[in-house]
């Protein structure tokens, strides 16, 4: 009885919390997946457009603070269905660059509580990504968040189209999102 | 040449001040214009534009070029955030080979990412 008694104390001890958050050192060589599909009102070279677009990526991260993305994007729009080439490049947690994609702007991506979160500013406004990361029985699950970010000040958001092009979005709503993380 | 420009953004600026900064709108001009100063833009960092600095208070402004609510490109005054401590000194500008700096990345509805702010 005393026996399984320490036996239970050393489970406990072993396995993180249900509580507690998800740390980076869990994560590391995790491969994490979020697509989520947006409503977007917009005028792209002036034209006003209504699309829904569904942006897909993925993320591996480690070793350390290190990381890589490939991401890529699908538009319903009048004009029928595009996809972008994907895009993919490398980052370190808490370390803002510079990027070209989408008419240049920054970057970030951070990783605390528990939750990833990505940065991106445009020529005007920005985006923000977070993947927050649950335990549960036997692993770790997301769920993913990323909400359009407006410039206070600047009016709507204006960036280059992934087509090409301006891009100024009026409003943009996230219809649903998928979220899938397998570690290692 | 600069300085004549200088004196008509400072101007424009002071026009388009908040209501926050009415004190300093109503105050004698000669006060005024000891607090202001216009920056030329430095070559070795990477802020292009002049900088308006009121060394009064800290506050400091960056002239940048943006796109109005049409095609129209404009200028305008940004802030530029600081630790209200360093306001009784020279703010520090950022070098090129320094990071913009991101406050509240997370957990918040807003961030300010190199003295831009951006709120969901």
């Amino acid at each position: 009885m005393r026996t399984l008694s320490g036996v239970c104390v050393l489970i406990a001890l072993a396995a993180p919390a249900q509580g507690q958050a998800v740390t980076l050192a869990e994560l590391n060589g995790a491969t994490i997946e979020t697509t989520i599909m947006y409503q977007t009102e917009a005028r792209w070279n002036g034209q006003p457009v209504s699309t829904q677009s569904s942006h897909h990526r993925t993320v591996v991260l480690g070793p350390g603070n290190a990381g890589r993305t490939d991401w890529s994007m699908t538009i319903t729009g009048p004009r029928g269905t595009r996809s972008s080439s994907p895009q993919s490049y490398s980052f370190t947690l808490g370390q803002p660059q510079q990027t070209q994609s989408l008419g240049g702007g920054h970057s970030l991506w951070t990783f605390a509580n528990g939750t990833l979160t990505y940065l991106q500013t445009h020529r005007v406004g920005g985006f923000k990504s977070s993947i927050a990361f649950t335990r549960r029985a036997g692993g770790v699950a997301c769920a993913v968040r990323a909400p359009l970010m407006r410039e206070v000040g600047m009016g709507n958001n204006r960036r280059e189209s992934v087509f090409g092009g301006d891009f100024e979005i009026i409003g943009s709503r996230q219809m649903s999102s998928s979220c899938r993380v397998a570690t290692r | 040449m600069f300085d004549r420009s200088a004196g008509v953004i400072m101007t424009l600026m002071l026009i388009g001040l908040p209501a926050g900064q009415a004190r300093a709108q109503a105050a004698p001009e000669a006060a005024v214009a000891r607090c202001f100063e216009v920056i030329p833009p430095q070559g070795r960092l990477r802020v292009a534009g002049p900088i308006l600095l009121n060394r009064c208070n800290g506050d400091t402004w960056v002239l940048v070029r943006t796109y109005g609510g049409d095609d129209r490109r404009v200028y305008r005054w940004r802030p530029v955030a600081i630790e209200r401590r360093e306001a009784a000194f020279r703010p520090r500008l950022r070098p090129a080979t320094e990071a913009p700096q991101v406050s509240r990345p997370s957990g918040s509805k807003c961030f300010i990412f190199d003295g831009r702010k951006f709120c969901e």
